[in-house]
């Protein structure tokens, strides 16, 4: 079920009325039939998946708790991860696997073909994964208990308003929120709606909105020249912000209302002043799954320097593949990874460099000049994330670097659509830009405004959905991850 | 929860106040010539066109021999000058991708049953796949029926409807501004010119619809069988480009349908006497001169049945 059709508006509401109704002890119970009906909703049979997975974790926890030793857990530890990740493999790189061995058979001139899958990639596999080997590793490690109650431990793997993208949630902060007994709160009520409803304007009035001009320009990339090709990355720059920290907002808010805190998991990313803390700001639980769960475990940066650095290349490129079976993603990975190393080995030069032209004596412009540096280099891996292939990415990158600016191609591009919704996703794409800090303050709970003004702004953001919102229920792009 | 309760229903009334008021700004101020809302707003369509003036003739004009519905099958392939011609007279009430739920609304509201002799629905393939959103939302802006454009509305459950509902209530305080283009008499739009399809055969497809268009199909026939509206369904011709195997598999499935109700299917959609090259304004409407022919084609076969007569 997406979040953003007339399903999810009956569902919800309906949901949170019996949830309020029911005595604690019920509760549980009924957010797992929903948690599996909302899932349920996509393609009934993959929930088998699900259970497979609930199930396979909840009896290897269960076992690794009675075993003191952690010598003698380890091997139930790999039962939990390599069942996992067969699902992933199975359901989500197989082809990528037998086309690329494919490839190499054929440079052999064999014309062996190994066989490819027609297996749909279940909505939010990565995730559901990730949080379980999670909470399998936590147990191994002593962090946690293992959870005795099946169907608290089914409901942390399937909660329905993070099940199908995120936050990554871990069991030390989710497991125990479900046996606390929650009263109706206005006040968490009300901030969990205007949470929800900023995610909702985020998805179908930025992302939605501008996203029909990108999927364009993208689909025709080879009919456009440099510019029309770098305004449309950076408007997707925006589009999949938008999109993915829309749908986060919303699960983060819908969990609220039902009295569970989930993690933050955008931080008004293209305000990071360099990429290290772009990724403390970008799916904040994606990146520390892997600082804590891969990065930490391969040593993190107490090594020696090449040690750290393949440390970092090695997290950077399996959290490109994470996203998705393609060398678009590895690549997308693996710049971030060459940014980071970079940014290590260039630290001193570039602290004396700043120093020596007087940069550092005007903090403010160098956090100006920080700030553009980064986003550049976050514009230039998101390309090679949206094409469809690693030769589209170059061909866009060179018109990009060749200064294949031809300004007709760009007035063409405008005329090809309807100019006055484009002008005005624009516009509203600037005044959000301008805002968003401000009102991820307000929905978070960090800044408080006067009731009456309150009123206003939300019934404005409920005006720009109904009048500016593109209601074609469009997938979350984070879905297919 | 009390406190909810009464700064939810504040709010409310604020949103629909504020909603209502730039709604009718929106549709009052032009650019170009067209309100704003029209040029801003996701799924709006305009008011005035062939629409709105076939509703207002017809409210004119409510007693027919014979009464056309469909989508611009309908209004682009039956001539009611051609049946004038012949003795009948006709309208035709044919709009824009009409919805089958929308012509079963249009059927219950506005069609005058007690003054249709005839009342012949164009049915097609294509009529089975869309998800009715344009048919509602022309509908919605031009037919004269408040009920019938609420119930369009509800019946489609989507924000764009309820925006169209909104500007609905605008529209009443200004003129209609969408030009009449094609307009010709009675409902009917003509298409002079000929695209010249090409006599290659397309391949084979299957006859594939939507569960909840059927369900519409069948509420429409019960309807027409429980209230005495005689109706009779016909397929206009089509290029015999088009899938005969879809065709084929389509005509079972309405035979299935009319099963038991003593209504009627005439299909023409494989009638050789059109070419693809003459008689077709593109690869499924008809020009003029396809017109000219398949309406006489089926007045013969209207007077042969004695389905027009007068009591």
């Amino acid at each position: 079920m997406l979040f953003n059709s007339k399903a999810f508006f009956l569902f919800f509401p309906l949901v949170c009325i019996f949830y309020f109704m029911l005595p604690q002890r019920f509760r549980w119970a009924l957010l797992l039939a929903a948690s599996y009906y909302f899932y349920m909703a996509w393609k009934a049979e993959y929930i088998l998946l699900i259970v497979l997975s609930t199930l396979i974790d909840y009896l290897v926890s269960l076992k690794m708790s009675g075993i003191d030793s952690k010598q003698k857990r380890k091997p139930w530890l790999w039962v939990s991860l390599s069942s996992n990740l067969l699902i992933l493999l199975t359901f989500k790189y197989y082809n990528f696997f037998a086309e690329n061995i494919r490839e190499l058979i054929s440079l052999s001139g064999s014309d062996y073909l190994l066989p490819i899958s027609s297996l749909i990639l279940p909505m939010g596999i990565s995730f559901y994964t990730f949080q379980t080997m999670a909470y399998s590793v936590d147990v191994y490690q002593g962090r946690i208990k293992a959870e005795k109650h099946l169907g608290y431990f089914a409901l942390y793997v399937t909660y329905f308003p993070q099940l199908v993208a995120g936050p990554i949630e871990r069991a030390e902060n989710l497991l125990h929120q479900f046996r606390v007994h929650f009263k109706f709160e206005y006040p968490r009520v009300a901030l969990g709606l205007k949470q929800m409803l900023w995610g909702f304007f985020k998805k179908v009035v930025i992302a939605d909105g501008i996203g029909v001009f990108v999927d364009h320009a993208f689909q025709y990339s080879d009919q456009y020249d440099g510019l029309t090709m770098g305004l449309a990355t950076t408007l997707f720059a925006f589009q999949i912000y938008c999109d993915f920290s829309g749908y986060s907002d919303i699960a983060i808010g819908a969990a609220k209302i039902m009295g569970v805190d989930l993690m933050e998991n955008f931080r008004t990313p293209y305000l990071s002043k360099n990429i290290s803390e772009f990724w403390s700001r970008w799916h904040i639980s994606l990146s520390t799954w892997f600082k804590d769960y891969l990065y930490i475990p391969l040593g993190g940066n107490r090594v020696v320097k090449w040690r750290w650095y393949y440390n970092l290349m090695l997290v950077f490129l399996i959290s490109g593949f994470w996203h998705g079976a393609n060398w678009t993603y590895i690549i997308w990975g693996a710049l971030h990874g060459i940014y980071l190393v970079l940014a290590i080995i260039f630290k001193g030069f570039n602290a004396r460099w700043t120093n020596a032209i007087g940069l550092m004596k005007r903090p403010r412009v160098m956090a100006f000049l920080n700030i553009g540096v980064t986003f550049i280099l976050a514009l230039f891996a998101w390309i090679f994330f949206r094409s469809d292939d690693i030769s589209q990415a170059m061909d866009i990158v060179k018109k990009i670097f060749y200064f294949d600016f031809r300004i007709h191609v760009l007035e063409d591009y405008f005329l090809r659509q309807n100019v006055s919704k484009l002008l005005i996703s624009m516009a509203v794409l600037a005044a959000f830009i301008l805002f968003d800090p401000w009102m991820d303050d307000l929905v978070k709970g960090r800044k408080i405004i006067p009731r009456l003004q309150s009123m206003f702004l939300f019934a404005g953001i409920i005006l720009c959905i109904m009048l500016l919102g593109n209601f074609g229920e469009v997938n979350f792009i984070y879905f297919q991850f | 929860m009390k406190r909810f309760g009464i700064n939810g229903f504040i709010f409310f009334l604020l949103c629909s106040t504020l909603y209502m008021g730039s709604m009718l700004l929106l549709n009052s101020v032009k650019l170009g010539g067209t309100p704003i809302a029209f040029r801003f707003i996701d799924g709006v369509t305009w008011y005035g066109g062939d629409t709105y003036q076939r509703f207002k003739d017809y409210s004119t004009s409510p007693d027919n021999d014979l009464v056309i519905i469909g989508s611009s099958h309908a209004y682009r392939g039956y001539d009611p000058r051609i049946f004038e011609a012949n003795g009948i007279t006709a309208f035709n009430l044919g709009s824009h991708s009409q919805s089958i739920a929308d012509t079963e609304i249009l059927i219950e509201e506005v069609l005058d049953k007690e003054q249709t002799r005839l009342l012949i629905y164009e049915v097609y393939p294509m009529l089975f796949e869309g998800d009715g959103f344009e048919s509602s939302s022309f509908l919605i802006a031009n037919c004269p029926s408040d009920k019938a454009a609420l119930k369009m509305a509800c019946n489609l459950s989507d924000i764009r409807t309820v925006n169209m509902l909104a500007l609905r209530v605008g529209n009443k305080f200004i003129e209609p501004y969408a030009p009449l283009e094609g307009y010709t008499y009675r409902g009917y739009c003509s298409n002079t010119d000929s695209v010249g399809i090409s006599d290659k055969s397309k391949s084979e497809k299957h006859f594939k619809f939507k569960k909840e268009h059927a369900a519409s199909l069948k509420k429409l026939i019960e309807y027409c069988h429980e209230n005495a509206v005689n109706l009779l369904l016909v397929t206009h011709p089509q290029p015999l480009t088009a899938s005969a195997l879809q065709f084929k598999e389509f005509n079972e499935f309405i035979a299935g349908m009319l099963e038991g109700t003593g209504f009627e299917h005439l299909d023409y959609s494989r009638n050789e006497s059109f070419s693809p090259r003459d008689h077709f304004y593109d690869s499924h409407h008809l020009n003029q001169s396809g017109v000219d022919l398949f309406n006489s084609l089926l007045i013969q076969k209207l007077k042969q049945k004695h389905l027009t007569s007068r009591p």
